[in-house]
């Protein structure tokens, strides 16, 4: 049987299944006598303090080994296991003679049922209630919460959802891989499997039920699938893609912290695409040089109201201090009439992908532009912050963007407010500003060329549409010259270009971009350390 | 008795690692210390009150009572308009 759902943690593994009995707990008793009540509460207070000293225990753990956003999590659960109004709601029950294993049960499935009723992420933290009050619970039992010390083999773990404090008690090097009914990528199952360095899927829904019984499972977190009772030729293919993964990633791993250079000497900097400043501190860990391309759009979408100046200003600084001195460059909001702006009439569009988008819809709308330009101004105060303007198709545009972003600084400074330097660059996409390089470079510190727009304008080909494969990839002649074309102009006035398309990340297509005469690389934070292999081989 | 009035600064609203920090913070303090958001006031010692309790961007009010509720208030105000945790 096959289930399909999210990889959320890549990698892939064969082996025997464990299915932990993740049941909460009954409790044994009801009810206590009157006589029982002051030696319960003491009980129960004994019990808190057991499993909170338990969870900081194993926080402590994760945090001394480098895995911080886990420790969180833990800190977070110490936090519930002591919490007063807990510990009173508690109290208040076992007054009236209710068994204290079945009171914090109660009082615990009352938060869970509120937290459950907000959202979705509000929904997670209901999970996280249940499994403190559960060990809780367990402990003033005297049972282990956790069915995992029967785990004795490296196994993949299929669960309903696992919460932290079982993959917290699975012992090192046992768990082969995660599949669970529930959960999505943010999920503690995934940051932890991620963690781990294992492979998860998650989310297959109730088809999990049916695969309980298997023997074995083959996982394989890239696509996002597990089969159950695989026959020995699928073993025998997950066991070569496992060594082949295991190989290439230790292959890779040196490459993350290395500054790509090509066997000529030629200092290629290879940093990452990011959508958000939470993706920053992964990125630095796969070894970004810096951001070519921070997407702006993020703070504007599925949302009632704009954001303002300050929520800008606090993204925008939190990826420039986590870079620090690296370069980081912000994309000016790039939003096409297929998607919904709040508070913006954009009126229907027969082609959004040519209609008012990018610096267009920008210059035409100061109230949009203009603060984002004051957040990006104030932010460039606390790190190295360069800006760039999206589809650009002529020198006007640049200019005004560059008029209205100096009158925007003045203004900052007749109020006395800090900002700081700030380069500005053009995005080449479209293929009017690669064939006017040469003027655009005039007026500009830097170029990046997004190659997956420019694919898509120089070749007329819908980037969706599935028939048109052969027609949306940069490996195509009239795209590489216009790639060529930029770079020449670029490299005669003396500034830096970079890609931020998708061809960036593809190791079939550096080496032409290199020799193109791009001086920058950059893409999903993942794709890094091959990146640099594939620049310091040539 | 202090207050303060703030806005809450962490991406995720209080919830989660934030929470755990402000009440962590808040039990440092002898003061009885609550938070009011609209018609509401809730222990801020409790972590399961504070979960939920509020958005990045909305107003509450810290308030303290107890000798050291000046330096509460000004710590947790501090602690939780703080956009990074």
């Amino acid at each position: 049987m096959k289930l399909t759902g999210i990889g959320a943690s890549e990698g892939v593994a064969v082996g025997p299944s464990f299915v932990p009995d993740t049941d909460r707990p009954e409790p044994e008793r009801d009810r206590i006598t009157e006589d029982e009540v002051e030696a319960e509460l003491a009980r129960f207070r004994k019990a808190t303090e057991a499993v909170a000293a338990s969870l900081a225990e194993t926080g402590a753990g994760l945090r001394s080994s480098g895995h911080e956003e886990e420790a969180g999590i833990f800190d977070f659960h110490v936090e519930m296991a002591e919490d007063p109004e807990l510990a009173s709601s508690v109290e208040e029950r076992v007054r009236k003679l209710h068994s204290p294993e079945a009171a914090v049960l109660v009082a615990g499935e009352e938060y869970a049922t509120q937290f459950a009723e907000m959202d979705e992420y509000m929904a997670a933290r209901a999970d996280d209630v249940r499994d403190v009050t559960g060990q809780i619970s367990a402990e003033l039992m005297g049972r282990s919460n956790s069915s995992f010390a029967a785990m004795q083999t490296p196994s993949i773990v299929l669960a309903r959802t696992l919460a932290p404090s079982d993959t917290a008690r699975i012992k090192a090097g046992l768990a082969l891989g995660f599949v669970t009914a529930e959960g999505s990528r943010t999920s503690h199952v995934s940051i932890m499997a991620r963690s781990m360095g294992i492979p998860a899927v998650v989310g297959v829904g109730e088809a999990l039920e049916g695969a309980l019984d298997a023997k074995r499972v083959a996982i394989d977190g890239n696509e996002g699938t597990a089969i159950t009772d695989p026959d020995e030729e699928t073993v025998a293919r997950f066991q070569r893609m496992s060594a082949a993964l295991a190989e290439e990633r230790a292959a890779l791993d040196e490459y993350r912290h290395v500054e790509a250079r090509t066997s000529e000497g030629r200092r290629i900097e290879v940093a990452a695409n990011l959508g958000s400043a939470s993706e920053a501190e992964d990125a630095l860990g796969w070894g970004a040089e810096g951001v070519g391309l921070f997407r702006t759009e993020f703070l504007f979408m599925e949302r009632e109201e704009l954001p303002s100046e300050d929520e800008q200003y606090d993204a925008y600084s939190a990826v420039a201090r986590a870079f620090g001195e690296k370069p980081v460059i912000i994309r000016t909001l790039d939003v096409g009439g297929d998607k919904d702006l709040p508070g913006v009439d954009q009126a229907h569009e027969e082609n959004p992908f040519l209609g008012w988008r990018g610096i267009r819809m920008s210059l035409d709308t100061p109230d949009l532009f203009q603060p984002q330009l004051r957040a990006i101004l104030r932010a460039a105060a606390d790190g190295n912050i360069k800006v760039m303007f999206p589809m650009v198709a002529d020198v006007g545009e640049l200019k005004d963007a560059r008029m209205m972003l100096q009158e925007t600084r003045a203004e900052l400074e007749a109020e006395g407010v800090r900002t700081g330097a700030l380069e500005t660059g053009v995005m080449i996409e479209t293929p009017a500003a690669a064939l006017c390089a040469a003027e655009l470079a005039r007026e500009s510190a830097f170029f990046s060329i997004g190659t997956n727009d420019l694919v898509q304008y120089t070749l007329a080909a819908d980037r969706g549409d599935e028939r048109l494969r052969r027609l949306q990839s940069a490996d195509h002649p009239a795209v590489l010259a216009l790639i060529r074309q930029t770079c020449e102009a670029a490299n005669a006035a003396g500034i830096p270009v970079g890609v931020c398309g998708e061809a960036a990340g593809e190791p079939d297509m550096i080496p032409r971009l290199l020799t193109l005469g791009v001086t920058e690389l950059s893409m999903s934070p993942p794709s890094i350390p091959r990146a640099k292999k594939v620049v310091s081989e040539l | 008795m202090a207050e303060i009035e703030t806005t809450v600064g962490p991406e995720e609203g209080i919830h989660g690692r934030p929470a755990a920090r402000f009440v962590q913070t808040a039990k440092g303090f002898s003061s009885q210390v609550v938070i009011l958001k609209g018609d509401r006031e809730v222990n801020a010692k409790s972590v399961l009150k504070i979960t939920g309790l509020a958005r990045k961007g909305e107003r509450i009010t810290i308030r303290a009572e107890g000798e050291d509720a000046e330096q509460a208030v000004e710590a947790l105000a501090e602690l939780i308009s703080a956009d990074e945790h």
